[in-house]
């Protein structure tokens, strides 16, 4: 088997020469042949038949970048843009002096030679235990897929640098042709007591955009990171978010996740006091499917988890996400959470919320929650008497349902706004 | 400003308000009076647009004009407000932001610009102090939390606020001690003048103490089966519904 050889080599140590000997078409036919169904659990809510039935082509830099104007760019200060998961020194905008260095993947192993080892080269770690004893590792194939095409860009945030202004990663995607597979690849490492924080922003894209974040945060570091995907995808996104956190050490992440997309976080609170804040809005119209699987993994003691999840349904559409916390052998003390609460807006929108607790040490606390509801028709009346259209009134509630996620509130009104009017076209 | 004319109403083939004639002129206080499940309620929500009933016959003009197409909002916009019986909690939603909202609906529709937000906070600030209201109360998420004193405050604050033309006040006095009701009374007397009307729906006397009603009307069955003066309040409180129903 072509993946298992190039771990097995991959294993050995030689990580970036073994990429040498690479074959695209192969990795593709190799691992797309594997892409997991709904036979397997955390995939059971997101159709990946579309995946399949395609003919991916690599998306090669040179060969397909379509140039894109710097003014078409909206960016702000403090931006780090990619253009089809490379990133563009000529279009971002970063001051120097604020404490942020960009690598190549590359770049960075030749100045850090032991980061090579933290890296995701194996599936096996990433793969899931069942309790059947299997460990199933089509869960980790679109990491693998991402992390063997693609080069890597490495932001860091220095020592003790404490970065008060928001940095803006913005994902463009210029490839026209929808069957060409783009791989953005990000790795962020927070430096010991370090503090920052990121928004990013994926926008539209006809293709499959397969996104791999790894994030490190290392003691008493402080990291908030936002991913919003701003307008519905013509293409696919398939995305893997995986964090590390150490002694007292906290991650802040906001994720907004739209139609035709699946996101799988794996948060690892690896050592003492270290914290986790998950917050998501899952939202889906028409036939389309917004997934998210959120798997927590308290391995220190005293450890903390926190994941709150609102999601909404319109049309034929469907919500789901599944929250697993597993509390391993030694993490005692820990605590954690997981709550949801789906809204229906429409009769034939589906939503699916499944916790799940997997716990193997004593002294610890876990509590989880789902709920299930449509727009109360006497609270839409309310708002109406009141002299509120109804149109409005639907907005203002919904705003209202997510606002204990904590997006920001400009934000989270012009996401709803823009929501109900691809699905009042619709109609 | 109001007159409802022979209205019919069902809800699933049951006739909830029959043959209904009730006018209130400007300026007036009318209130209805009526055992539980009498139709009271109904009849508010049927006023203020609430949708699922089905009217069977009859009319409902507002300033001559018949309302019976119109949204609720559309209402509220003519100066229709209705204080809620149970006044729905919206977590996530600030009392004061959603009463701009509000405001800034009504006056959009009537072709005015926003409110300015300094006067509205004024405003806000000086009528808390008259209805003796933490200033909190603007903070706090619409109505979450509130006790259920604070939330018929909250609909008296909001009417005091919006100045409708017609204020319905559906059991605004149930669940309230003394004081608050003393407070709720307070709002209604600074609300009422020549050019307001007040249609108060109430089981007991005890608001009527303080707010004289001009005509007084019982209600059974979806339908006046009595109407007199202030007199007749007194009449109830003694005999009780039996003699009327």
């Amino acid at each position: 088997m072509y993946l298992e050889e190039y771990i097995n080599k991959a294993k050995d140590g030689n990580f970036l020469d073994e990429r040498k000997w690479l074959d695209h078409s192969a990795i593709i036919e190799n691992i797309c042949g594997k892409i997991p169904d709904s036979k397997i659990e955390e995939w059971k809510n997101f159709r990946t038949i579309p995946i399949k039935e395609v003919d991916w082509k690599v998306f090669l830099k040179k060969q397909n970048q379509v140039p894109i104007l710097k003014e078409k760019i909206h960016t702000s200060n403090n931006s780090l843009v990619f253009i089809d998961g490379y990133y563009s020194a000529e279009l971002s905008s970063l001051k120097k002096e604020i404490g942020i260095n960009i690598f190549t993947l590359e770049e960075y192993i030749k100045e850090n030679p032991d980061f090579k080892n933290l890296l995701y080269t194996n599936p096996h770690d990433y793969a899931e235990q069942r309790l059947s004893g299997y460990l199933d590792k089509k869960t980790s194939y679109f990491i693998s897929l991402n992390s063997l095409l693609s080069k890597g860009f490495v932001i860091e945030v220095g020592k003790s640098k404490k970065i008060s202004d928001n940095i803006n990663i913005v994902h463009y995607f210029s490839n026209v042709d929808s069957d060409m597979l783009v791989n953005p690849y990000v790795t962020i490492i927070c430096q010991e007591e370090s503090e920052a924080c990121f928004q990013e922003v994926f926008y539209n894209t006809n293709s499959w955009v397969n996104n791999f974040k790894e994030v490190f945060i290392k003691s008493k570091a402080k990291l908030i990171f936002s991913s919003l995907q701003k307008k519905i995808l013509n293409g696919i996104k398939t995305s893997s978010f995986n964090c590390h956190i150490d002694e007292h050490a906290e991650l802040d992440l906001k994720i907004v996740n739209r139609e035709r997309s699946k996101e799988d976080i794996r948060i690892f609170l690896n050592k003492e006091n270290s914290l986790a804040k998950v917050s998501g809005l899952i939202l889906s119209s028409k036939n389309d499917e917004s997934d998210i699987f959120c798997k927590v993994i308290h391995k220190g003691r005293v450890t903390k988890s926190d994941q709150k999840w609102r999601l909404i349904s319109a049309e034929n559409s469907k919500t789901s996400i599944n929250g697993k916390i597993c509390v391993n052998r030694n993490a005692k003390s820990s605590d954690a959470s997981f709550y949801s609460k789906a809204l229906l807006l429409d009769k034939k929108a589906t939503s699916f919320s499944k916790p799940e607790l997997e716990i193997l040490e004593d002294e610890v606390k876990c509590k989880h929650g789902a709920s299930f509801g449509e727009l109360d028709g006497d609270t839409l009346f309310y708002l109406q008497s009141r002299g509120i259209k109804k149109d409005e009134a639907i907005i203002l509630l919904i705003c209202a349902f997510i606002k204990e996620i904590g997006l920001n509130a400009e934000y989270a009104e012009d996401l709803i706004n823009e929501f109900f009017k691809e699905i009042n076209e619709n109609r | 400003m109001l007159e409802i004319n022979n209205l019919s109403v069902s809800v699933e083939n049951k006739n909830i308000i029959n043959d209904l004639n009730l006018s209130i002129s400007k300026g007036q206080i009318v209130a209805v009076m009526g055992p539980n499940g009498s139709g009271k309620s109904t009849l508010s929500n049927i006023i203020a647009g609430k949708k699922g009933y089905e009217i069977k016959n009859g009319e409902i003009l507002f300033n001559k004009i018949n309302i019976l197409e119109l949204e609720p909002e559309e209402r509220a916009a003519k100066g229709i407000y209705l204080a809620f019986q149970y006044p729905v909690e919206i977590p996530g939603i600030a009392n004061s932001s959603f009463l701009r909202t509000a405001l800034n609906s009504i006056r959009k529709y009537n072709g005015d610009e926003d409110i300015n937000t300094r006067e509205f906070l004024n405003e806000c600030k000086e009528l808390s102090k008259k209805l003796n209201i933490d200033s909190s109360f603007l903070t706090r998420d619409l109505n979450t939390g509130f006790s259920g004193g604070e939330k018929k405050k909250n609909e008296i604050f909001h009417m005091l606020m919006m100045k409708p033309k017609l204020c319905i006040l559906d059991e605004i006095d149930s669940g309230l001690d003394i004081d608050a009701l003393k407070i709720i009374a307070k709002g209604i007397s600074e609300y009422s003048s020549k050019d307001n009307s007040l249609l108060m729906i109430t089981h007991y006397q005890r608001l009527l103490d303080y707010v004289k009603p001009d005509e007084v009307h019982i209600f059974n069955e979806g339908k006046i089966v009595k109407s007199g003066d202030y007199s007749l309040v007194k009449t109830l409180e003694e005999k009780g519904y039996k003699e009327f129903i």
